[in-house]
């Protein structure tokens, strides 16, 4: 995180500080640097936004290729719910309030306010049935043999996202119970009383975040990330065509249609090896596969792939494990797949959540395992086993991040989502 | 980071009144000058082993034993050991210790090193900021075997505060073997905490060695990083030796074992004989009881591969292998990296039968992924197919 004073820092670096500080102070100190961006209120007719909470997809900025930008700013907001057991109505009731709030006073966009709001596995213990089969929320755990994550266990998560810091802010005010008007519009209901907050994380995605945010330990001090690098890693991700759809995505069936499963894991990035040791050509075989290092497939981050990492042009993960002794994680990635398309649709960011470079894992996928299975392919033991790859070095880039916490949610259609029972009356 | 790590350091001394300002006004530039001091690469390096232009000691920080049923160490030594006579493998670590490992953390002055990427090295020369070379060795107590392929992660910090993590590189020197090292830039001399994470290895296990080295261990040392102590550590230039073929001896040390390969005599099976590439020695044995490996075949192929003159193991490699009889192929597949307490970490498959006039071929698809210390950097890469004819006095069945 940017250390206190403002001399030297840029405008994206100042805001992307304030959201990870938060509060009103940060608020303030955001007023008054980032010009306020002049939006209009969202709508007053709340029934025409999708009924997915995660359909994210349409109200996003789009790159070059036509790639689907992840919102700029990010706040997750951990909460436990105040009460014993199973939800009151009045709280459920409040909750919805508070929620259609953020909704009235922002756009549904990137650049207003996207939002959702999810559900841990501890939530539903709270109801004496259970979940329904349509929905695997599984409890969390490590899923590495060399990973011990600490397991997240509040009642839910809210995720705020915009291009614009100011927004983010605002929107966490607000459930907060710390202001009375956003953008304009009456905040006549708060969390407050119904959820407390217990952890806050923070980040940012996008070109140019990660540069201005790399004072942090886990990148070395050279300031190696490029400029136009949307991740801290120098490359781009999230190409339309290695992700999930939304569609693909949705639980199709069940009380819960309609809705998704969260997986979010906190990663540590450690990048000195990565930056200062590691040539331009490793990073691409690692980051991709062998064959773009050889081939010079990567220009700069990555725009010039178009909208897919181009895994067709590389071999498989098990001949280039066999025969190169290095297998790229793209091509790692790529053995995952379902109807030749990724089965997790990826939402992640970057962090510097306790001044150490962070990426926020955060995926959705229409079940809990099919994001475990996604991980087992990042793994890769198999290929370790039976070729030169070490446990992690030259797998992938496995070599340059710890996991340190995971929590899984059930993220439900935005009919549901305020306290819902386990077996939602339908 | 380093900058950070010290500044944060200096914020919590500051809080104690210390006068700060003297040791900021080195602040930046802890030059440490071992690139300076470095003895230029030899000319004309060979494709081989060959000298290095210098051998350098080590110091150790300790040894530590983890049981097999628990998260932490159960003892630990401190000392020098870097020029032991006795030869003792390190083990025999006695009640507690079986299923567990023993780890030691080590470390040099900072030198230059390669990283293999394929058949690729890429030479890591040393940074103005780097302190020490730091490095981590994980063995089996009762055997002195190591389980090749931890790639273990180090975090360093300083009065509870994180100063950088890293999972360091598996490599191999002349002097110690393999083990896992890195170049790292500390933010001053002082005391220091290292968590060392061993993940279980990936390696197929057989014999008493399956289902040992299964789980992520932790184990934690405490670390007086003293710039004065590694400027000592011995730096002994070869002269006119450099560069020629040939291996620097291996270290002896009292605490800690090499990852040596068994000796050709005391393999166990029959030999098939021994085939030279890159460099590399191969022993290829074939072993007529393959219970122990699993599979339905009757023989069990093995080849143990080795460095020459020191007789390090060579791991990380993919092996396979065709076992050609008159105009039949009688085995045609990968080897795979196997540890088993009588032929050590090797790789090896099953085969149905191998008789006096088979042809084997031994072929490297890649070669060891592990990075080099000086004078193993051109050697084991460029390994081309190697034939052999088993032989009447092997023949057997």
């Amino acid at each position: 995180m940017p250390h206190g004073t403002e001399r030297g820092l840029s405008r994206r670096a100042f805001v992307k500080a304030a959201v990870a500080i938060g509060g009103s102070a940060a608020l303030s100190a955001c007023l008054a640097r980032e010009s306020s961006p002049d939006l209009p209120q969202g709508p007053d007719d709340l029934s025409t936004l999708p009924s997915r909470q995660h359909a994210w997809n349409e109200f996003l900025a789009l790159g070059d290729n036509d790639n689907h930008l992840g919102p700029r700013h990010r706040v997750l907001l951990y909460l436990r719910y105040g009460e014993e057991g199973a939800p009151t109505r009045d709280d459920r009731r409040r909750t919805e309030r508070a929620l259609q709030a953020l909704e009235r006073a922002y756009p549904h966009s990137h650049d207003g306010l996207l939002f959702t709001v999810s559900y841990s596995p501890a939530y539903f213990a709270r109801f004496d049935e259970s979940l329904p089969e349509s929905v695997d929320l599984q409890q969390p755990k490590a899923l590495t043999p060399f990973e011990d994550p600490e397991l997240d266990r509040p009642d839910a998560v809210a995720h705020l996202a915009s291009d614009h810091g100011q927004v983010v802010l605002g929107a966490e005010e607000a459930l907060l119970g710390d202001t009375e008007k956003l953008n304009g519009v009456d905040i006549d209901a708060s969390l407050t009383g119904v959820f407390e907050r217990i952890d806050r994380r923070t980040g940012f995605v996008g070109d140019g975040l990660p540069a201005d945010n790399q004072d942090v330990q886990g990148i070395p001090d050279s300031e190696p990330v490029p400029d136009d690098s949307p991740m801290y890693m120098g490359f781009k991700s999230g190409f339309d065509k290695n992700q999930a759809t939304e569609d693909g995505v949705t639980i199709d069936a069940g009380p819960f249609a309609g809705g998704t499963t969260q997986q979010i894991s906190t990663i540590k990035l450690h990048l000195d090896q990565w930056y200062d040791q590691d040539s331009r050509s490793q990073r691409v075989g690692k980051m991709f596969c062998p064959a773009h290092a050889e081939s010079g497939a990567v220009e700069g981050v990555g725009d010039n792939l178009g909208n897919s990492s181009r895994m067709d042009d590389c071999p498989p993960a098990e001949k280039s494990a066999r025969e190169s002794g290095l297998v790229g994680h793209s091509q790692k990635a790529a053995r995952a797949r379902e109807n030749d398309r990724p089965i997790i649709l990826r939402r992640d960011f970057d962090s510097t959540d306790g001044e150490e470079a962070t990426l926020h894992f955060l995926s959705l996928q229409q079940t809990i395992a099919d994001f475990t299975d996604t991980r087992e392919s990042m793994t890769s033991t198999d290929l370790a086993e039976e070729s030169a790859l070490g446990r992690k070095n030259n797998n992938g880039i496995l070599q340059y991040m710890s996991v340190t916490r995971r929590g899984n949610y059930l993220l439900p259609p935005r009919g549901l989502r305020a306290l819902p029972a386990a077996v939602p009356r339908q | 980071m380093d900058r950070r790590a010290f500044l944060r350091v200096g914020t919590a001394a500051s809080a104690a009144g210390a006068g700060l300002l003297a040791g900021c006004s080195g602040l930046f530039s802890v030059q440490t000058g071992y690139r300076e001091q470095m003895p230029p690469l030899p000319e004309n390096r060979p494709a081989a082993v060959y000298y290095p232009s210098h051998i350098e000691g080590m110091e150790m920080v300790g040894v530590k034993t983890i049981d097999g049923n628990g998260a932490n160490a159960t003892s630990a030594t401190n000392g020098t050991d870097s020029d032991g006579t006795n030869s003792s493998n390190g083990s025999g670590g006695g009640s507690g210790t079986s299923g567990g490992y023993r780890c030691a953390l080590t470390y040099s002055y900072p030198h230059r090193f390669w990283t293999v990427t394929g058949t690729e090295t890429e030479k890591i020369p040393i940074e103005d900021n780097d302190s020490l070379h730091l490095m981590v060795s994980v063995w089996d107590p009762a055997t002195g075997v190591f389980p090749l392929d931890t790639n273990p992660t180090i975090t360093v910090s300083q009065n509870g505060d994180s100063v950088t993590t890293l999972s360091p590189w598996t490599m191999l020197s002349q002097n110690m073997g393999f083990h896992t090292g890195d170049n790292l830039s500390l933010p001053g001399a002082g005391d220091y905490t290292v968590t060392v994470d061993v993940p279980p290895t990936s390696v197929r296990r057989t014999g008493s060695f399956e289902g040992r080295f299964d789980s992520q261990r932790s184990v934690e040392f405490s670390f007086t990083f003293d710039p004065g102590t590694v400027n000592d550590i011995m730096l002994d230039r070869l002269g006119e030796k450099a560069g020629t073929r040939g291996a620097v001896e291996p270290m002896e040390m009292k605490k800690m074992p090499l990852a040596l390969a068994p000796k050709t005599g005391e393999l166990p099976g029959r030999p098939l004989g021994t085939v030279r590439t890159g460099d590399a020695v191969f022993d290829v044995r074939a072993l007529d009881d393959a219970s122990r490996f699993g599979g339905t075949e009757k023989t069990y192929l093995a080849v143990s591969a080795r460095t020459p003159h020191n007789r390090y193991v060579l791991p990380a490699m993919s092996l396979s292998a065709t076992v050609t009889r008159g105009n039949e192929t009688v085995f045609d597949g990968a080897l795979q990296a196997t540890l088993d307490p009588e032929l050590n970490y090797h790789y090896g498959a099953g085969v149905e039968s191998i008789e006096s006039g088979d042809e084997i071929d031994i072929v490297v698809d890649a070669p060891p992924q592990v990075a080099r210390h000086e004078g193993y950097e051109t050697a084991f890469l460029k390994m081309p197919s190697r034939t052999l004819t088993v032989g009447d006095g092997s023949g057997g069945q």
